[in-house]
């Protein structure tokens, strides 16, 4: 929509302002060195560290880059009836369900009869701990305005609010490390993990998990269409 | 150039990219993205260095004896899920910085600090009851064909809804 | 035509979208609203909820990390 008023507006506070933006190119330079000098020191310890340090840093960079973030995922869909990064999140889910179900059909045909619990990835028993702990954690990701990955990403940032939320989280997981076994026994003790190819066969739990990822991506769409005033929905996405 | 830099790559390139990665991340070291372990590794190590045997609590001898051989090696501030959480922060903070956009945002109110504190805690016992956060217990869970990660997503909608709630009752003016 | 500034300087996701949500319903077709805001996430968050909901919108990095959103209510 055009609007010459908002252009005007803009230029005239871009005159009055003066232009001496600094880069920081030359910090990013040097930290490239840094995070590569880490890297190798990292190396003399361990030969596999230095891959974690390398993908955190390429996440990091890509969480950043394009503003990705796991609590405006869930939180967007209800309090703007927006599910652009939500969509985003399932095609995520589709494309690293398929690179695991690889990786773990290699780990199983090395390891014929491997149980569920010992497969690469995270596997862990279902139960009411696990309701319970995602009620909870939903509440607190959008009170604090940030999950576990996005305060690391917006310390990156500069931001000094996530540093509190960090201090939080450590509390409150060391603190639910310790009430641990009163809950085991609650409720985890008979609790299992169910891994869905066990249950569906490989080739009919892959189907299945893909097919409920395109149902719900479908469903994304149609309710953010339907919640739109205007139907030129894919092109900016800028600054 | 300075343009294409400065610009927000669109979240469906985000996406492909974070799912990739953790796929590069599990087929090279045989472990999937996750934060919250290191979060515990870091707050129990903390607790121990003030005094508090964290350490030795049964969470970490009985029930989950995952990070065992961590604890034996005297490496909790530094083994492979505190590297990978460290990683998080170094490449935002070089994505910041290559687009020029670093800036220290301090806290504006004790508000602030309250509910960021509270949310804190919230997730971290959450994180904890559930077996991760949003990306291991979830994201990564989720990838592994775990039944517990569907489960997860119903009810962090949830938690969302009611989170939403709260927000706008109490933290918007 | 009025124009309203809106300093959400310092505050987190997604307190800024929705500050400038509730400012919007006080204005009249035509005024332009600017949020001042170094949340990284709100302009890109802004442009998906004008285009949404039938706003014109314009971004601009003011300062280092820091942007201004124009908004006029249409």
């Amino acid at each position: 929509m055009p609007s010459q008023e908002m252009d005007k507006l803009l230029a005239q506070r871009q005159n009055v302002r003066q232009q001496n933006k600094k880069s920081q190119t030359p910090y990013a330079v040097g930290l490239l060195v840094f995070l590569i000098a880490v890297g190798g020191l990292l190396w003399t310890k361990d030969i596999y560290y230095p891959i974690f340090w390398g993908v955190g840093a390429a996440l990091g960079y890509v969480l950043r880059s394009s503003r990705f973030c796991f609590v405006a995922a869930f939180r967007d869909p209800i309090l703007l009836k927006n599910t652009k990064l939500m969509r985003a999140m399932i095609l995520a889910l589709a494309v690293s369900s398929t690179g695991f179900l690889l990786v773990q059909q290699h780990y199983l045909a090395q390891h014929p009869g491997a149980d569920a619990g010992q497969l690469p990835g995270i596997l862990n028993p279902v139960g009411l701990h696990t309701v319970i702990g995602a009620f909870l954690f939903g509440i607190g990701m959008v009170l604090a305005g940030g999950c576990a990955s996005g305060v690391l990403m917006r310390i990156g940032e500069g931001h000094m609010l996530p540093w509190v939320t960090l201090l939080g989280f450590l509390i409150g997981t060391t603190w639910g490390a310790k009430d641990y076994p009163v809950w085991y026994h609650w409720l985890m003790e008979k609790a299992q993990t169910i891994y869905l190819p066990d249950v569906f066969g490989t080739a009919a739990a892959f189907v299945l998990q893909m097919g409920a990822l395109a149902v719900l991506y479908t469903l994304a769409a149609w309710y953010q269409k339907k919640h739109s005033k205007d139907n030129k929905q894919e092109n900016a996405h800028g600054n | 150039m300075k343009r294409w830099i400065k610009k927000a790559w669109p979240y469906w390139a985000g996406g492909l990219l974070l799912g990739g990665l953790n796929v590069l991340l599990l087929s090279l070291s045989g472990q999937a993205w996750q934060v919250s372990g290191g979060y515990l590794l870091w707050g129990a190590g903390i607790l121990q260095k003030l005094g508090v045997p964290a350490l030795t609590w049964d969470y970490f001898e009985v029930y989950n004896t995952r990070y065992r051989q961590i604890i034996a090696d005297d490496s909790v501030f530094l083994n492979q899920y505190t590297i990978l959480n460290l990683g998080v922060v170094a490449g935002a903070l070089l994505a910041t910085l290559v687009s020029s956009q670093f800036k220290w945002k301090k806290v504006k109110n004790k508000k602030q600090v309250a509910f960021a504190l509270l949310g804190g805690i919230l997730m971290g016992y959450g994180s904890r009851l559930a077996g991760g956060c949003n990306i291991g217990g979830f994201f990564s869970g989720l990838a592994s064909f775990s039944l517990h990660a569907w489960v997860f997503w119903l009810f962090v909608a949830v938690g969302a809804f009611v989170g939403t709630r709260l927000l706008l009752r109490f933290l918007v003016r | 035509m009025e124009i309203k500034d809106l300093d959400c300087l310092y505050e987190a996701c997604p307190i800024p979208l929705i500050r400038a949500i509730q400012a919007l319903r006080t204005m009249q077709t035509g005024d332009i609203l600017v949020v001042h805001s170094d949340e990284s996430c709100a302009a890109v968050m802004m442009q998906e909820w004008a285009q949404q909901n039938g706003y014109s919108i314009r971004v601009t990095e003011s300062d280092v990390g820091e942007w201004e959103i124009y908004l006029q209510k249409p």
